[in-house]
C-alpha cells in the first residue's frame, strides 16, 4: 500500500547500547506490570490514577528504546504525524462536559489533565514496549489476555454465584428491588472497582468477556498441530470470554462477536493474500467504500438532527430516527449542536466545538464523544479511525511472522470499537453513586484500548536494523 | 482412579451457592398497578405466624409512657376536622427531643420544615428524581429524620428486598404513589430481618391510611398491632405484641402527610436486644370516634382485601425506624 520511506537516522551511541542491555528487563517488567493493572482495573479511581502516571513516566524514560529502534528523525515525523492523535486528548481531556462535572476548578483540571496524560502516557508505553527487543509480542500478549481473563473469571465466578447461570434469559423481564427502586435483572452484571463489586449495565460489565472472547481470532493464524501449545492457551483465553457470555446468556453481543469473526477472518485472507492478484485494489476499494457508508451515514444523522431532514422527506422513517439506538444519537446530535433537544432552538457554537455540558448519551460511544467533547474531537475520532485503519495495515502486512500474535491486537481493537459501537452505557453503574471515574470514555478499557493502539502502531517508515544487544534475547 | 469428575465440583458448588440476588423478583407492576387492592403486601415469612406468643404483652395507649403519634398536642383537638394536623413529627419531638438531633443540629421531616406546605407537594425528605428512579439521597443525611435514620444506612443489608422501601428514608409519597409504600390490609405482613438487634433505643414507623373508597378523604382510628420476633434458648421463635389503640391516620385526605408513630423501649421496660423480625396487623376502629363519630365502618370501607367488598381501607407504611439501634 503505502510505500515506507527511507529516513537517514543516526547509528545507536554505545552509552545507549549500554542502556538498552542494562536495563531491557527492567523497562519490559515494569511496562507489563502497568499494562496488567490498567487491564484488571486494579484499585478503582485511585489505583489508576497511578497506574496512569506511571505509564507517563515509563514511556517517556524508555526514550532510548525507542531511539534505537526508529532514529531521531522518525521519531520527530511520527510525533507531527500523530499531532491529531495529542489534540484529540487534550480536547476530551477538558472540554465543556468534563470541566462541569467535577465541583471545583482546581479538580477540573487536575483531574482531566490527569487523565489527558494517562492516555498519552498509555499510548506511548504501548509504542515503547514494541521497541524493547528483548520483550517478545507473546510474552505481552500472555499479560494482557491474562489480566482480561483474571478479571472475567473473578467478576464472571461472583456474578454467576449471585444471580445464577442464564439470569438474563431465566428472569427476563422481572425486576428487584434495591433501596426502594426497582431494578430490571436482565440488564445488570457486576463488575469490579476497586476492591468492591457493583452492579452496572450488562453491556458495560460484558466488554471484558467480550475483548477476551474476539482474542480467539488469532487462532486463523496459528496452526493446531505445528504450534499447539499456543493454540490451546489462546484457544483457552477466548473459551473464558465466550463461556461468560454464554452463560449470560448475552444474546447481542454473541451475535456481534460473531461479526466481528467473520470481519476479522476477511481481513485475514486479504493480509494473507496481498500482492496476489487484485485481492489489494479489492481491499482497498472495500475499506473506502466501508469509510464512504460511514461517512453518509453520519452526514444523514447530522442533517437529520439538524433541521429533520429525513424524516421531512421519508416521514415513514420519523419513529424510527425519534426512538431507540438511532433517536438516541439524533438526540445526541442535536443537544450539542442547540444546547438542546428542541431543533428549533438557536444554533450554539459553544456546545458544538466543545460539548453539551450536560452529556446526552446513546449506546454509540462516537456520539458520546461528539456530546461530550464537540464536533472537533468527533472530527478527529473519525479522522484517528482511518489513520489507525491504515497503520493497522501496515503492522498486519509487515513482516508475516507471527501472524497470529498480530491478528489478536487487531482482533482486540477492532472488537472494542465494534462492541462500544452499539452497546456503549456511559453511566454504568445501577444504584451507587456515579463515580465520575466509571465513565465508559474514562474507564480502564479506553486507556487499555490507546495501549493497544501505540502497541500496533506503524510508523510508515522502518525500524532501524539494530544489532541485537549481548545475552539481549531472554525471556 | 479418575478425576475428571472432580472437575465439576467448583461448577456444583457455584450452583449451590447462586440466586442470591434472584431469590427475590417480581413482575414489573406488581405493588404499582392501577388498581388499589391488587396492590396489597400480605407476605409472612415462614415460621412467624406459628411463633410462640411472649408471656408479656403491651397495650399500648397515645400517651407518655405509652405510643407518639405525628399530632402534636396542640393539633390534638382538630386531628379529624384537619386532616393535614396528623401530619410529621408530633408528640415523638415533644416527648422526644433528643430523638430529632444529630450532631448538635436539628432533624427536620422534611426539609421545608416539620410543617406542611400549603401549595404544591414537599418532594423534599428525598433527593429530587422521577418517580422510581434510584438517587443518591446521602446530601439528606444529617438534615432530614427519615435519610439520617433509615436502616439501610445503618445496615446495607435493609437495601435489598421489596421491603426496601421501608427502609430507604422516604417517609412520605413524594408523588412516588405505590412505589414509595408498603400497602397493608388486616392480615398485615410479617418479616424476618437481614440481621439481628443487638441494641436499640425506639421504634417508629412512618404512615397513613388510603383507600379507594369514594367517600373522600377523612382521618381514621387504626388499631395497630406490632409484634416483634426473637428466638429464645431453644432457638424457637416466640412473639412480643405491641397493640396501640386509635392511632390517628389521615386516609385519602393528600397522600403527602403521614405520622411519626412509635415507642420507646425503655419507658416500656422491653429489651430489644434479638429482635429479628416483626410483624404488623391492624384493623379499623368500628366504633364512632367519641368527639366527632367520624370513623370508617366496615361497611363503608373494609379493611379485608379478599371480602369482595366495594370499598376497601389499608394502612400506606411508609418507613420502619430503628433509630440508633445496632445489628449484626
Amino acid at each position: 500500500m503505502e510505500e515506507e520511506k527511507q529516513v537517514v537516522n543516526e547509528a545507536p551511541k554505545k552509552s545507549d547500547e549500554g542502556f538498552l542491555k542494562r536495563y531491557d528487563t527492567v523497562f519490559a517488567f515494569l511496562g507489563l506490570e502497568v499494562i496488567a493493572l490498567m487491564l484488571f482495573g486494579l484499585g478503582g479511581a485511585t489505583g489508576q490514577t497511578i497506574v496512569k502516571v506511571l505509564s507517563v513516566a515509563l514511556g517517556l524514560l524508555a526514550y532510548p528504546f525507542v531511539k534505537a529502534e526508529y532514529g531521531k528523525e522518525t521519531i520527530k515525523k511520527n510525533a507531527i504525524r500523530l499531532i491529531p492523535l495529542w489534540v484529540f486528548f487534550l480536547v476530551i481531556g477538558f472540554s465543556a462536559f468534563w470541566v462541569d462535572v467535577y465541583s471545583s476548578t482546581f479538580s477540573a483540571i487536575v483531574l482531566n489533565l490527569m487523565e489527558a496524560l494517562g492516555l498519552f502516557g498509555m499510548f506511548l508505553l504501548g509504542f515503547t514496549l514494541k521497541c524493547i527487543k528483548a520483550l517478545k509480542r507473546d510474552i505481552i500478549l500472555l499479560v494482557i489476555l491474562g489480566s482480561l481473563a483474571l478479571y472475567v473469571l473473578v467478576v464472571g465466578i461472583y456474578a454467576f454465584a449471585r444471580y445464577g447461570f442464564f439470569y438474563q434469559s431465566l428472569y427476563a423481564g422481572r425486576v428487584y428491588y434495591y433501596d426502594g427502586v426497582l431494578f430490571p435483572i436482565d440488564s445488570e452484571t457486576k463488575i469490579l472497582n476497586g476492591f468492591a463489586f457493583m452492579e452496572a449495565s450488562s453491556h458495560f460489565g460484558l466488554l471484558p468477556a467480550f475483548l477476551l472472547a474476539s482474542s480467539g481470532v488469532g487462532l486463523f493464524a496459528i496452526h493446531p498441530k505445528k504450534d499447539t501449545k499456543r493454540f490451546l492457551i489462546l484457544l483457552g483465553f477466548a473459551f473464558i470470554g465466550l463461556a461468560v457470555l454464554a452463560f449470560t446468556p448475552a444474546l447481542f453481543p454473541l451475535i456481534l462477536l460473531a461479526i466481528v469473526y467473520l470481519f476479522a477472518f476477511v481481513v485475514f485472507l486479504f493480509i494473507k493474500f496481498s500482492g496476489k492478484g487484485k485481492m489489494d485494489l479489492i481491499g482497498k476499494i472495500l475499506f473506502l467504500t466501508l469509510v464512504g457508508l460511514c461517512a453518509l451515514g453520519v452526514f444523514v444523522l447530522f442533517l437529520e438532527a439538524g433541521a429533520g431532514v429525513l424524516s421531512k422527506m421519508v416521514p415513514a422513517l420519523s419513529g424510527r430516527l425519534s426512538a431507540g439506538k438511532l433517536g438516541e444519537v439524533v438526540d445526541s446530535i442535536r443537544r450539542t449542536m442547540f444546547n438542546s433537544p428542541d431543533p428549533l432552538a438557536s444554533f450554539n457554537l459553544k456546545t458544538f466545538l466543545f460539548g453539551y455540558s450536560r452529556g446526552a448519551f446513546s449506546s454509540v460511544f462516537e456520539f458520546n464523544i461528539l456530546s461530550e467533547n464537540g464536533i472537533v474531537a468527533f472530527g478527529l475520532l473519525i479522522y484517528l479511525f482511518i489513520f489507525f485503519a491504515y497503520s493497522l495495515h501496515r503492522f498486519l502486512k509487515d513482516d508475516k511472522e507471527d501472524f497470529g500474535g498480530k491478528l489478536v491486537l487487531f482482533a482486540l481493537i477492532l472488537a472494542y470499537v465494534a462492541y462500544l459501537s452499539f452497546f456503549a452505557d456511559e453511566l454504568p453503574l445501577r444504584h451507587q453513586s456515579q463515580d465520575v471515574s466509571l465513565f465508559t470514555t474514562r474507564g480502564h478499557l479506553f486507556f487499555a484500548l490507546f495501549f493497544l493502539l501505540g502497541l500496533t502502531y506503524q510508523p510508515k517508515e522502518k525500524a532501524l536494523n539494530a544489532t541485537p544487544a549481548e545475552g539481549a534475547e531472554h525471556e | 482412579m479418575n478425576k475428571k469428575p472432580l472437575l465439576l465440583l467448583p461448577l456444583l458448588a457455584l450452583s449451590l451457592t447462586a440466586c442470591v440476588d434472584t431469590a427475590e423478583t417480581y413482575e414489573h407492576a406488581e405493588f404499582t398497578t392501577g388498581d388499589f387492592i391488587s396492590n396489597r403486601y400480605s407476605h409472612w415469612d415462614k415460621g412467624l405466624k406459628e411463633a410462640v406468643p411472649a408471656t408479656a404483652s403491651y397495650n399500648l395507649k397515645n400517651e407518655r409512657d405509652g405510643y407518639f403519634s405525628g399530632v402534636a398536642t396542640a393539633n390534638r383537638e382538630d386531628r379529624f376536622s384537619n386532616p393535614k394536623s396528623n401530619f410529621g413529627l408530633g408528640q415523638a419531638k415533644e416527648w422526644h427531643p433528643e430523638y430529632f438531633r444529630h450532631n448538635g443540629k436539628e432533624l427536620l421531616w422534611t426539609v421545608d420544615g416539620d410543617s406542611y406546605a400549603s401549595a404544591g407537594i414537599p418532594m423534599n425528605d428525598i433527593a429530587a428524581n422521577n418517580v422510581g428512579e434510584w438517587a443518591d439521597n446521602s446530601s439528606l443525611v444529617g438534615t432530614v429524620y427519615g435519610q439520617t435514620k433509615k436502616m439501610s444506612l445503618i445496615n446495607d443489608k435493609f437495601s435489598r428486598g421489596v421491603l426496601s422501601k421501608l427502609y430507604n428514608g422516604q417517609i412520605k409519597c413524594d408523588g412516588w404513589g405505590f412505589y414509595s409504600l408498603v400497602l397493608l390490609d388486616q392480615s398485615g405482613y410479617g418479616t424476618i430481618f437481614p440481621a439481628t438487634m443487638q441494641k436499640g433505643s425506639y421504634f417508629a414507623f412512618s404512615a397513613r391510611g388510603g383507600s379507594d373508597a369514594s367517600t373522600g378523604g377523612r382521618v381514621v382510628n387504626f388499631d395497630i398491632t406490632v409484634t416483634f420476633y426473637k428466638k429464645d434458648a431453644k432457638h424457637e421463635l416466640f412473639a412480643t405484641s405491641f397493640f396501640l389503640d386509635d392511632v390517628t391516620l389521615e386516609t385519602d385526605a393528600g397522600a403527602e402527610y403521614p405520622s411519626l408513630t412509635g415507642f420507646d423501649f425503655n419507658e416500656l421496660g422491653y429489651d430489644p436486644t434479638g429482635i429479628m423480625g416483626m410483624s404488623m396487623t391492624y384493623s379499623i376502629d368500628n366504633s364512632p370516634d367519641l368527639e366527632t363519630g367520624q370513623t370508617y365502618t366496615p361497611e363503608a370501607a373494609s379493611s379485608d382485601f379478599t371480602d369482595g367488598a366495594d370499598s376497601h381501607v389499608g394502612l400506606c407504611l411508609l418507613e420502619v425506624f430503628f433509630p440508633d439501634s445496632s445489628w449484626a
